[in-house]
Formats: C-alpha cells, sequence, structure tokens
C-alpha cells in the first residue's frame, strides 16, 4: 500500500483537518457527504452511516457532521467540553479487509507517525439504544487519548448488517487540538483570513454560552414533550405511507428532543427507558420500511459493484 | 516409538479484548489438547501464546501418525455360518467380505450363550497432518467469546477479524482452510515496529523470530514480567513504589506486544484530591500505574506502557500528561462541586430515585434499612458501643453520595465519596466510616467492616435487598442472577460469622419482611430467603473444611444463627476425630431406625422406669445418660459445643453394650416400651448440637 515515508506537515487549521480527510478518503474511493441539515447527536444518525449499514448495497463514503449533546454543554467554561461539536465519519461497506491499515495511513496523512506516538486500538463495543445498532470494534488511543471511534456494525436498525460496515469516527477538536498543541478547544485555529487567524472561540464560544443557556434553563419542557410526542405521530403516518426517508428524519428529530429534555432533568429515571424504547420501535421500522423501499427498487447501488455477476 | 513433531498454531487477528485474552488463549490451548487426546495423538509440553494480535499454541513432540486402534466386529453365530456340508452361508461370506478377509480367517469366539464369528483386525491410524486441521478448527469453535462478530462480506465469525493462519506441523505447513484463511508459514510481527512478513521454518524457530525479528514478546507471562519489571524500575526512578494491581496489570499486559514503562507527571494541586479518587482515575480511565512514595504517600506520578519505542518518548510521555490533566481537573471539580452541599441535604433527593420498580426509590430503602438497624441493635450486646442515633444517622446518609456528581462520574467510588464528604462536614467518625464499609465485602474475599456500625447498616441493606428481591418474586434462578443476591446473601454470612455476630437469620428475615409494602409481605417468603441463604451458609461451610453430612446434621437442628451453625461444625470437626466418634454415629443411626419404625407409639411412652430394667446394660445406658443429662443443659446454653460432645463420647460404650446384650424389641410390651423411651432419650440428647445419626463416619472394626 502507502508505505511512502515521505515527511507529512500536519494541518495547521481546524478547516485543513478537515479538507485533509476529505481529500483521503475521496481518494480510497469515498463519496465525500455533506453534513445533514438536522440536529443529531453523532455522525452516525446522518443517513450516509445509518440507513446505508441496511441491506445488502455497497456504500463508501465520509463527511464531517455537527454533533449536538445538550447535557455536555458547561457555558463555554470547559476547554473540553462543548454541547456542539463536529465528527468527521467515515463509512465503508462491505468493510474492507485492510481498514485498519486505510484508518492508519490517514493518521499519517495527518502528520502523525505512529512510530513516535503510541497508537493502540482498545476495546470498545459501541451500542446505540435509540437506533437499535450495535456493532464491536475499539476506540484508537493516541498516547492514552481517545482520538476515533471504529465499529464494525453488526445490527442497524434491529436488522443484522450484511455486509459489515466498517464505521470510523474521528473526534475532529480532540484531535486538533493535539495537532495544533493547544490546552483549550477555543484557543483552536479554525482558519487564517487576511487578519490573521479565526479562532474556534470566536466563531463558537458565544453559541456554547448561549445554546447552553437555553438547553438547561429555556428549553420550554411542555413544548419539547409535545414535539416529541408529534414526532412519533409523524413518523408512524409516513411509515404508513412507505416513506422510510422522512419518516427518519422524524426519528433524527425525536431523538433530539428527548436528548434536550434529559438535559432539563425533565425525564426521570424509569421513564427515560420508555421514551429510549418509543424512539428505538421508530428507528426498527424505518430500518424496516427502507430495506423494503430499497429492494422495490432492485438496491441500484448493487449495480455498480465491480465483482457483481455479468454472466 | 513413533515419529514426532513440534506443531505450531498460530490465528493473527486485529487487537482482541484485553479482558477476555487470557481466558481465550488458555481455551485454546486447552481445546487443542482436548482435541489432541480424542484423536489419541501423544504429545510432549505445550507452550501457549497471547498478544492482542496472535493466538498461538506450540505443541511439542506431537505424534506424526495416529496409533493403529485394534478393532473387532461380531458376526452372525457360527450354527448359522456353515452349512450341513461345513460350507459358509452366505451370511458368513458377507460378513467375511465386508472386513475383506475370508471366512476361515474369521475367528470363532464364545461370547455370552453362542459362538460367534468374530473379525478382529485394526485400523491403521491417520496421518496427524490430516487430523490437525479438525483439531483446530474444533478448539476455535469452542472458545468462549462473549459476543462473535462479523467483517466485511463474510460468513465467517470470530472475537474480531482474522488476517492470517499459520500451521507447521514439523517443517511442513499443514494445508487447510480455516476461518476463510489458508494456512501457511507466515506470521507478522509487531503492528509499526516490524511490520513486515516472518516466515517461520519450524515451530522451534517461532518465538526467537518474533521476539527478535518481530519486535513482539508473544509470551503473555513473560510479557507480563517484563512489565512488572519495568514498572517497578521506573518508579525507582522517582523514589517511588508502582501501585501494581494484578488485574490492570494483566490488561495492560493484553495491550501490548512489546512493553515500554513511560514515566509522567501530573500537577500537585491535584493531590489534594482523595487519593481513591486519582488511583480510580489512572488505573480504570488510563490504565496506568500509580506511584507511593516510601512513606505510603500517593505521588504526582504515573507510569504508562506504551507499545512502541517511541522515536521520541518525549512526545508519548506529554501526550499522556495531557490526557491526564483534563480527567483530573474534571475530577477536581466535582469533588469541590460536592461540598458545596452537605450529604443530608441530598436525602430527600433519594425519593426520586428508583431503586426497583415494585420495591420504591433509594428513599424508601433508606428507611427500610433504618428500620432493619434499629431492630438489630437490640440483638446485639452491651459491649458494642453503638446507638440508635448513629444507626439512624448512618442509615439516612449511606446512599446519599449516589447524588452527587464525583459518584455519577467514578460509580466504583460509592461509599469512599460518602466517607469523604462526611467526614469533611464533622460527622461522627464512626458513622462515615459506616458509609464507606456497609458496601463491604464488594465482591468474594473482599474485608468485611471493621466497625459494627459498618456491619450493622451492611446487613441491614443487603438483607432488605435479598428479601425484597424475592417478594417482588424475583428471586435467582439458574445462572441468572442480576441482582447479585448470591454474593450479598454471602457477604451477609461472612460478616455474622467472621465477626461473630449472634443474630438469628430467621429473625433478621422476618423483621426485614415486615418493612415491605403491605402487598409483599407474604410469609412463605421469609421461609423462601431462609432456605436460600442456608443454601449459600452451605457452600460457605464447605469452603471452609465442614463436610456435606456434618453441615447436614448440624441444619437438621435447626438452628437459625450462622454464628451457631458455625461453632456446632467447628464442635464437630473436633468430634469426628475422637476414637468414639464412629461408633456413636452409627448407634445413632440405629437409635434413629429404631426409632422411626416405632412412631406411632413414641407419643404414648411413659418415663423411663428402672425397675422394668431387666438387662444390666439397659441400666448401665440410663445412669450414663442421666450423668451426661446433669452437664449438658448448661454447656448447650453457653455455646460449648465441644464440651457437650466430649460428653456424649461417654455414651459409647453403654450405647454399644446396650445393642450387644439387650434385645429392644421385647415381647414384653412394659419392657418394650421402656427400651424405646430409654432410647429417646438417648436421641433427644445426641441431636443436641448436630444429629449424629447424619454424620457418614465408618465405624471401628474392634469389638
Amino acid at each position: 500500500m502507502s508505505q511512502q515515508t515521505k515527511p507529512v506537515t500536519k494541518p495547521k487549521s481546524f478547516q485543513s483537518l478537515i479538507f485533509r480527510l476529505q481529500q483521503f478518503w475521496a481518494l480510497k474511493g469515498c463519496a465525500i457527504m455533506q453534513p445533514m441539515d438536522l440536529p443529531m447527536g453523532a455522525g452516525t444518525f446522518h443517513p450516509s452511516t445509518f440507513l446505508r449499514a441496511i441491506g445488502p448495497e455497497p456504500w463508501s463514503s465520509a463527511y464531517a457532521q455537527g454533533c449536538r449533546r445538550p447535557t455536555d454543554g458547561r457555558y463555554g467554561e470547559n476547554p473540553n467540553r462543548l454541547q456542539h461539536y463536529y465528527q468527521f465519519q467515515v463509512a465503508l461497506k462491505p468493510s474492507p479487509d485492510n481498514i485498519q491499515e486505510l484508518y492508519l495511513d490517514s493518521l499519517k496523512a495527518l502528520g502523525i507517525d505512529p512510530l513516535v506516538h503510541d497508537i493502540r486500538f482498545v476495546e470498545d463495543n459501541w451500542e446505540s439504544p435509540t437506533l437499535g445498532a450495535w456493532g464491536l470494534g475499539w476506540e484508537v488511543w493516541m498516547n492514552g487519548m481517545e482520538i476515533t471511534q471504529f465499529t464494525y456494525f453488526q445490527q442497524a436498525g434491529g436488522l443484522e448488517c450484511k455486509p459489515v460496515t466498517g464505521e470510523i469516527t474521528y473526534g475532529l477538536e480532540r484531535l486538533a487540538m493535539y495537532l495544533q498543541g493547544v490546552e483549550s478547544v477555543y484557543d483552536l485555529i479554525w482558519a487564517t483570513g487576511p487578519n490573521g487567524p479565526v479562532t474556534y472561540g470566536q466563531i463558537f464560544h458565544q453559541n456554547e454560552v448561549e445554546q447552553s443557556t437555553y438547553n438547561f434553563e429555556i428549553a420550554d419542557t411542555e413544548h419539547l414533550f409535545n414535539a416529541f410526542d408529534q414526532a412519533e405521530k409523524e413518523a408512524n403516518i409516513l411509515l404508513e405511507k412507505d416513506l422510510a426517508l422522512p419518516a427518519y428524519e422524524q426519528v433524527i428529530l425525536a431523538s433530539h428532543w428527548f436528548n434536550l429534555l434529559d438535559a432539563r432533568h425533565a425525564i426521570s429515571v424509569t421513564e427515560r427507558q420508555r421514551f429510549i424504547l418509543r424512539v428505538r420501535s421508530l428507528s426498527r421500522m424505518v430500518a424496516e420500511a427502507y430495506l423494503a423501499s430499497r429492494e422495490r427498487l432492485g438496491f441500484p447501488l448493487l449495480k455498480n459493484q465491480k465483482t457483481g455477476e455479468s454472466a | 516409538m513413533s515419529l514426532t513433531s513440534d506443531f505450531l498454531v498460530e490465528l493473527g487477528t486485529e487487537e482482541l479484548p484485553p479482558k477476555a485474552l487470557r481466558d481465550l488463549s488458555n481455551a485454546f490451548k486447552v481445546s487443542i489438547q482436548a482435541g489432541l487426546a480424542v484423536q489419541r495423538l501423544q504429545h510432549g509440553d505445550v507452550d501457549v501464546f497471547a498478544t492482542p494480535r496472535r493466538l498461538a499454541v506450540l505443541v511439542k513432540d506431537l505424534d506424526l501418525q495416529q496409533a493403529d486402534k485394534a478393532i473387532e466386529r461380531k458376526g452372525p453365530p457360527v450354527d448359522r455360518a456353515f452349512d450341513e456340508n461345513k460350507f459358509p452361508t452366505k451370511a458368513a461370506k458377507a460378513f467375511a467380505e465386508s472386513n475383506g478377509v475370508d471366512v476361515y480367517d474369521l475367528h470363532h469366539v464364545k461370547m455370552g450363550k453362542g459362538t460367534y464369528l468374530v473379525f478382529r483386525g485394526s485400523e491403521q491410524g491417520k496421518a496427524s497432518k490430516d487430523l490437525l486441521p479438525v483439531v483446530v478448527k474444533d478448539a476455535l469453535d469452542q472458545l468462549p467469546i462473549p459476543k462473535r462478530m462479523r467483517w466485511g462480506s463474510r460468513s465467517e465469525s470470530f472475537v474480531r477479524p482474522v488476517h492470517w493462519l499459520l500451521m507447521l506441523l514439523g517443517k511442513e505447513v499443514v494445508d487447510c482452510e480455516i476461518l476463510g484463511l489458508s494456512a501457511g508459514r507466515v506470521t507478522y510481527g509487531h503492528r509499526f515496529m516490524a511490520p513486515q512478513e516472518i516466515s517461520i521454518e519450524q515451530p522451534s524457530a517461532y518465538k526467537n523470530l518474533l521476539v527478535h525479528a518481530g519486535e513482539v514478546i508473544p509470551s503473555f507471562s513473560e510479557r507480563r514480567k517484563q512489565i512488572e519489571e519495568q514498572v517497578i524500575d521506573s518508579a525507582q526512578s522517582v523514589d517511588g513504589k508502582a501501585v501494581i494491581a494484578a488485574e490492570l496489570l494483566n490488561e495492560v499486559t493484553a495491550l501490548v506486544e512489546k512493553p515500554y514503562a513511560v514515566l509522567g507527571e501530573f500537577d500537585k494541586r491535584y493531590l489534594e484530591l482523595p487519593e481513591e479518587v486519582l488511583i480510580e482515575t489512572l488505573q480504570q480511565h488510563q490504565k496506568y500505574f500509580p506511584l507511593r512514595s516510601t512513606n505510603g504517600e500517593i505521588l504526582n506520578n504515573f507510569i504508562t506502557i506504551s507499545n512502541i519505542l517511541s522515536k521520541e518518548p518525549e512526545q508519548v510521555k506529554l501526550g499522556n500528561e495531557r490526557v491526564i490533566h483534563p480527567r483530573l481537573a474534571d475530577a477536581e471539580f466535582f469533588y469541590k462541586n460536592d461540598l458545596k452541599r452537605s450529604l443530608e441535604s441530598r436525602t430527600r433527593d433519594l425519593d426520586k430515585v428508583v431503586f426497583q420498580k415494585n420495591l420504591g426509590s433509594i428513599g424508601e430503602k433508606v428507611k427500610r434499612i433504618e428500620a432493619l438497624g434499629l431492630h438489630m441493635l437490640q440483638g446485639l450486646e452491651e459491649s458494642s458501643k453503638i446507638n440508635a442515633d448513629q444507626v439512624k444517622r448512618a442509615a439516612n446518609l449511606c446512599k446519599c453520595d449516589l447524588l452527587t456528581d464525583m459518584v455519577g462520574e467514578f460509580p466504583e467510588l460509592q461509599g469512599v465519596m460518602g466517607r469523604y464528604y462526611a467526614s469533611h462536614q464533622n460527622e461522627n467518625s464512626d458513622v462515615a466510616l459506616a458509609l464507606d464499609e456497609h458496601y463491604l465485602p464488594r465482591f468474594s474475599g473482599d474485608e468485611l467492616p471493621s466497625h459494627i456500625l459498618g456491619q450493622v447498616i451492611s446487613i441491614a441493606d443487603k438483607l432488605d435487598t435479598i428479601v425484597g428481591i424475592f417478594a417482588i418474586g424475583k428471586k435467582p434462578t439458574g445462572t441468572r442472577d442480576p441482582f447479585s443476591l448470591r454474593r450479598q446473601s454471602l457477604g451477609v454470612l461472612r460478616i455474622i460469622i467472621e465477626k461473630e455476630l449472634n443474630f438469628d437469620l430467621r429473625h433478621l428475615i422476618a423483621a426485614s419482611l415486615k418493612n415491605m409494602p403491605e402487598a409483599l409481605r407474604k410469609p412463605e417468603v421469609a421461609e423462601e430467603v431462609f432456605v436460600y441463604m442456608q443454601e449459600r451458609a452451605r457452600g460457605y461451610f464447605l469452603d471452609h473444611n465442614s463436610t456435606s453430612d456434618q453441615i447436614a446434621s448440624v441444619f437438621a437442628t435447626n438452628t437459625g444463627s450462622p454464628l451457631d451453625m458455625h461453632k456446632r461444625l467447628e464442635a464437630l470437626q473436633k468430634f469426628v476425630q475422637m476414637p468414639a466418634a464412629p461408633n456413636l454415629a452409627a448407634a445413632n443411626k440405629r437409635v434413629a431406625n429404631i426409632l422411626k419404625k416405632n412412631a406411632s407409639v413414641l407419643d404414648g411412652l411413659t418415663k423411663v422406669d428402672i425397675n422394668i430394667m431387666a438387662e444390666k446394660a439397659e441400666y448401665t445406658l440410663y445412669q450414663a445418660l442421666q450423668s451426661v443429662h446433669s452437664d449438658v443443659d448448661g454447656l448447650m446454653q453457653a455455646q460449648r459445643y465441644t464440651d457437650v460432645l466430649l460428653r456424649l463420647a461417654r455414651l459409647k460404650d453403654p450405647i454399644d453394650d446396650f445393642f450387644n446384650d439387650v434385645m429392644v424389641m421385647s415381647e414384653d410390651p412394659a419392657e418394650r416400651n421402656n427400651r424405646l423411651s430409654l432410647l429417646q432419650d438417648f436421641n433427644t440428647i445426641s441431636t443436641n448440637v448436630a444429629h449424629l445419626s447424619l454424620l457418614d463416619l465408618t465405624p471401628s472394626e474392634d469389638k
């Protein structure tokens, strides 16, 4: 493979980190997607991962996704915790035999030399209760710091993944802090423009303060409970009409309303489980509806497969 | 002597789960040995290798060939094998043919009532190289894998994806395909330091090549030893002593193929955190080894084990230091934040935390712990100086730390944080200690609460869970024990027995059941719980040198106090060593049988009457019983069971003589009843400490 040893410089800005990763994975044959325009807790929720992991069709894609974790907000006061942050997500289906090497090559492309830095694959099994999805894999450690989540999907929406999707999720802020050698996420250089560097703090600090205030103090729980119910209702109506994709968007929204309610401590421990189960049962139905819809279309992406039968 | 060669199998994988690695590796070895035994292949020593990326087994001096197997097949009876002209019949010919021999080569063997044609021959052993693929495949199939996974488009499943399979018998590759891999002679070195192919000529070369060309220490135990030595050395460089938890050492060994210790440090200001917090953060979250100074204080250093000899070791050190900083900063934030509120102020919030749907909130559980604790207080001796206020206080505070940020982040620190926060708010020191100790013992073999307050709260808490879960019908079944009632039961028993508390389990269970919600107070639950806990006690006593028959004989007395059971068993263990014991046990069995047969008349028996006695042995036994009687009641009261049994030993000769000389079932009803009555007295006195009739002892032959 790419065993070239020429030294690679580290990306100097947050945006160039994203560019590098996009370029690297584009050259490996990934379709570079854009972020989903809905609030979501993780890049896995993007249809490009969750839905594409379902069914027999092959799929390779990569994209950055903004993630919202309302409970992790710290009003901009914690150098490591954010209620909104970015993941870079790679989904390879079927997972290639050399997926670990591809990943390590991507680190080299960021100027991270695995003979200098102690890179480790440490068991970490992933489960998303709301998506009815789980997989086995690792968190990748660099000098003791988790920089990536690496998962072989075994189930999505309660359906067996055949073939298996390999999912690689880079924590961009952590990686960038390491590459730029800064102690606070707010000191990261996002880009350098005509007036000098623009920092992560300059762009997002106000957002963290204001969104934390909203998430923890202002979000109207009554409205959120209604919104959750409404999304669930809408998803069910859409599923009855075999509209899997819009139904899935309602699942994404329901999940986000749930996260906000959680941040407001509006859901008791026992009730929490019930809410999770409600989202999960929607996810299952969406997964089944999506699979059926792809089947009706004749699994179009199977036709792209090089190794497909031509006889 | 057959020819032998070494056999090596190595499966190359993606990084295996560290906590499972040793189990997987041992199971692989054991299964391969079992498979070889099934195939009747002898061999020498077996070495085992395990790293994050490989499982390997090296079998020395393996037979190249199965031994031939003698076979014997039974054919038709001889009288139907030949016709009247002595020619072989159709059946005989067919049997011979199926064995590839002539009828006249078959043996005539007498079996049971008839004589049969019998084929004797031998089946040639198969070549090992043809058997090994099955042995290895079966061994891999049998690995105790908690969760298997698939990858790519393949149908195979394993712990993690597999990449290469090396199988060598001597210098030859064992030709086969397993888990979608064709066996070869190639292995790979360290993922980063020596990623190239390494060709293995023969099994004996494997280990050295991996060590020297592969930069891998393939043996788990050698790697662990190296890590331990490096950690100790590294600690000495700062005059420290590493805290090496065995579990962590194993885990770290399973996380590297070649270890390099790196010493790092963190800001001194974090030393103000409770040391348990520091140790937990370093060990659990980061897999680091903490350090202590020579006088035992925790140091602001840690040792991490790197998987590479870095070209720039400083980078690895700095990197790890950067990770620990925000973690400790978080812990510090939680600690300071938690201290802003008193523990007491959190009690009302416990009402909002569900303990179990049908058993209510933790707040309600705490009320029950308090009630049971106060009940137990009445059973304590005067000398154990705790008062009701302490019990109330400890019960009410014992779960408060569950609501602190620190315990939210570090659940393992429950109890420990309660103690720190309580001390910080100047709580009574016994109470503070009890908040921590009431969780003890946390696992099998763990220490017990040192102070009586912690002991009481611990028992009350655990018993409340056990009785509550039984009351809602969720008692453990088979291997399913989601509330770990087995562990908690054993905890209660251990505290009572080893801390010498005189609690009657039946009373405690009844008292606990009374605290449950009214709908759950079904009387049958109490007996169910008692039987369950008695079973655990049985296990405990078996582990402490008692035998099943001894335990059964004590349980038969119906004592409900675990400490009392323990004392009786101790006495029994001495008793069974006495020369008199076997005969006495045998006599007791005999007496018990006789009484059982005459159960219908026993109730109507009158007191023993010496005037009806016809035999001397009767009278001797009677007198012996009288003299033992006069002592035993007081000794029983004082639980001096060894002394009771010593007295009973004196009955050996009288009862032996009685059975030799006296006919119990006399024709004369008065005489008979009088003898039965005497035996009933004997029985009553010898079931005091334990039902001696239940002991399995071989009586001595003399007399």
